[in-house]
């Protein structure tokens, strides 16, 4: 075969290679079934009107870098739709990650107190000092010793049954809904999917607040 | 003149077209792999933790980058290189096609223990593309680790041809 005939194959090929891998890329990820998750009760953190027509349910892993990577476009969300959607933040702590169970204590433990949202931000933002810190309680005392905890009630609360309890549920609920990754959104009960940016997803939950109003 | 020329030619055998060929589908293996892993860097996908496994979180960490620019791109364009050298070395067999093989391979080799000490030291999580990039580069070396010894290169037949010439 002539080398210019064998080139050309060559450079086809790897050109159908790079093709195909930038389609298999931009391919959006699902996870094929999904289950429903539990309704909206009362022991559920949430941020936002209780008769919102739009209900973001998300559930996360305060240790998980995918979720902390999230948490801004979260937080513009919340910013931007204040007062028009009801955002639900479920625990779905993921086994390889030591100190994801203790900082969903940490803030069951400052909800109880009414600070949820304070620590959820403190623990997201300062992600990286304590996920593998073998004393990450002492960074979540400080956290809410700046969010005005009672340090006293929370190290009671921390461990107490009911925060554990809640963080069981949530679990359970997720593994219903057929939950296997970490961050995992609803929209309206909905599993969100085909996003491929964190502006794609904001997107989606525009368009359901503008359909909605 | 005349003799160093066959001097320099006899030191190099050849390398068989089975391994020279395993090379190849190993490169293009990690081209595919590393180009993936570059392709979904640069669209910005955002990232997942799953329930049995890692993150992608070695993807978003700033070791990942080197001179802004991502070590995926760096792995695509070392494949490439491994994929056009062992197309030609299979073409023209030329000794210095084997060399920039065993150079590329090595090269891959060393980085490969790097990226993986950046994983597990540094980062503290793995990549299942990153592992498997650090799969096809280690064989690679290997492979052609086995053809210098094997069949590439060969001291002793230089020898042989400098002490005739001396003779």
């Amino acid at each position: 075969m002539k080398p210019s005939i064998i080139w050309s194959i060559v450079v086809i090929i790897l050109l159908v290679a790079v093709f195909s891998v930038v389609k298999m890329a931009k391919a959006p990820v699902t996870s094929g079934v999904s289950g429903s998750i539990p309704e909206i009760s009362a022991g559920d953190q949430t941020r936002g009107p209780k008769d919102s027509k739009v209900v973001v349910v998300e559930y996360s892993d305060f240790q998980c870098p995918a979720c902390a990577a999230f948490f801004p476009a979260v937080d513009d969300l919340n910013k931007e739709l204040d007062g028009k959607i009801l955002f639900v933040y479920r625990n779905f702590p993921l086994p390889q990650h030591q100190n994801a169970e203790l900082a969903a204590e940490a803030a069951g433990a400052a909800g109880l107190q009414g600070k949820f949202w304070e620590m959820h931000d403190a623990l997201f933002e300062n992600q990286a000092e304590w996920s593998e810190s073998g004393n990450a309680k002492d960074f979540f005392i400080r956290y809410a010793g700046t969010a005005g905890i009672n340090i006293e009630q929370f190290n009671r609360d921390i461990s107490s049954r009911e925060v554990k309890n809640k963080i069981e549920d949530d679990l359970s609920g997720g593994f219903k809904a057929n939950i296997n990754s970490t961050p995992t959104f609803f929209l309206n009960g909905k599993k969100m999917e085909g996003f491929n940016s964190y502006d794609e997803f904001k997107n989606l939950v525009r368009e359901a607040v503008r359909n909605n109003s | 003149m005349m003799n160093l020329k066959i001097l320099s030619e006899k030191r190099y055998g050849i390398i068989p077209n089975i391994l020279a060929g395993a090379i190849l589908v190993v490169g293009f293996a990690g081209f595919i792999d590393a180009s993936y892993l570059t392709a979904k860097r640069m669209l910005g996908s955002p990232l997942t933790c799953y329930f049995f496994g890692g993150c992608d979180a070695v993807n978003a960490s700033p070791y990942s980058l080197m001179f802004g620019v991502p070590l995926s791109l760096y792995g695509s364009i070392f494949y490439l290189l491994v994929v056009l050298s062992s197309v030609a070395y299979l073409q023209h067999k030329k000794p210095i096609f084997g060399i920039a093989l065993m150079i590329l391979t090595t090269l891959g080799f060393v980085f490969s223990g790097y990226f993986l000490f950046l994983q597990a030291v540094m980062i503290k999580a793995y990549c299942f593309y990153c592992v498997i990039s650090v799969g096809t580069s280690t064989t690679n070396f290997i492979l052609m680790s086995v053809a210098w010894r094997k069949y590439f290169y060969k001291p002793e037949v230089s020898a042989s041809v400098s002490s005739e010439i001396v003779g």
